[in-house]
């Protein structure tokens, strides 16, 4: 059997998602640079980089930017844009302590099977003080709620979870914001491009919605902001 | 455009009740605050489109749902 291609690797998913590859396309990357106001030549990592909107945006602004990510399909996406984005792993971050001012994590967190040792890295590169950006899939409380889906939401956890783990790496939480709307209006479009609600959700849990069985998890989209703890 | 966004149907010449004739087009489906082009049979008189009934028991029936849902 081929290996499964991950939905971001999916051009009818890009169709849908736009270049961004994420709910919101650029809005909370926008939102997040009026919230953070990094002065010009800030040393900002975007973990996570995709095809490079994020970082082209963020050098727009006059920041140091520069962008990692795991996927030779979304680097070679990336190349045009001629921004600085290297081949990594977010567990095994290419940088020296504390000499980032910004991390932007757009979508990612949720995504990948070892979020712990991510969010070490990613506390591992901050300075002290340095802001952390994240927005990403989180699971809203309610009576259909479960925890524990596979696929590329299956590191969506509840909000408390979710901020008690940021606390826990000395990623200290200012702001959380919920922007479900995003994901609902992004679900719309993926129903158009895939056919259906079960593709979707099928594409994202990584599990076929009629054999699951059980409640549906009811997914939302959030902003955080956390800063470094300082010494 | 991606071709999943052109939903036109498969058979059968089509008049508007007006007497227009109708021809592919692209019209606006929107949705709370979101929404996207998708290409209809369009009355090239009256401007009303044709949404074919697997479009509106499928895809459009669904995304109610999701918003319903939220």
């Amino acid at each position: 059997m081929p290996p499964a291609v991950a939905p971001y690797e999916r051009e009818d998913v890009r169709r849908a998602t736009g270049e961004t590859l994420r709910p919101g396309g650029m809005a909370l990357t926008e939102r997040a640079l009026a919230l953070c106001r990094f002065p010009a030549g800030a040393r900002v990592l975007d973990l996570g980089s995709g095809t490079g909107a994020t970082v082209a945006r963020l050098r727009q602004e006059g920041l140091a930017a520069c962008g990692l990510d795991c996927s030779p399909t979304l680097l070679a996406l990336a190349k045009a844009r001629q921004a600085p984005l290297i081949a990594g792993l977010a567990t095994a971050l290419p940088l020296a302590d504390g000499v980032l001012d910004g991390l932007f994590c757009e979508c990612v967190l949720s995504a990948v099977n070892q979020p712990e040792p991510m969010l070490t890295e990613i506390a591992r590169v901050l300075r002290p003080g340095g802001c952390f950006v994240l927005t990403d899939l989180y699971l809203r409380p309610g009576p259909t709620a479960q925890a524990g889906v596979p696929g590329c939401a299956g590191g969506a956890v509840y909000q408390d979870v979710l901020l008690e783990r940021l606390s826990r790496h000395g990623l200290v939480p200012l702001r959380f914001e919920d922007h479900t709307r995003l994901l609902a209006d992004l679900t719309c479009r993926l129903i158009f491009e895939l056919g259906s609600a079960s593709k979707v959700l099928s594409m994202i849990t990584g599990r076929d919605p009629a054999c699951s069985g059980g409640p549906k998890p009811r997914f939302g989209y959030c902003l955080v902001l956390a800063a470094k703890e300082s010494l | 455009m991606s071709e999943r966004t052109v939903f036109l149907p498969e058979t059968g010449e089509w008049r508007c009740s007006c007497g227009g004739e109708m021809q592919p087009a692209k019209v606006d489906a929107t949705y709370l605050q979101g929404g996207f082009s998708i290409t209809l049979l369009t009355c090239t008189k009256c401007g009303t489109p044709l949404v074919p009934e697997d479009l509106c028991l499928g895809r459009m029936y669904e995304v109610e749902r999701v918003l319903e849902d939220k």
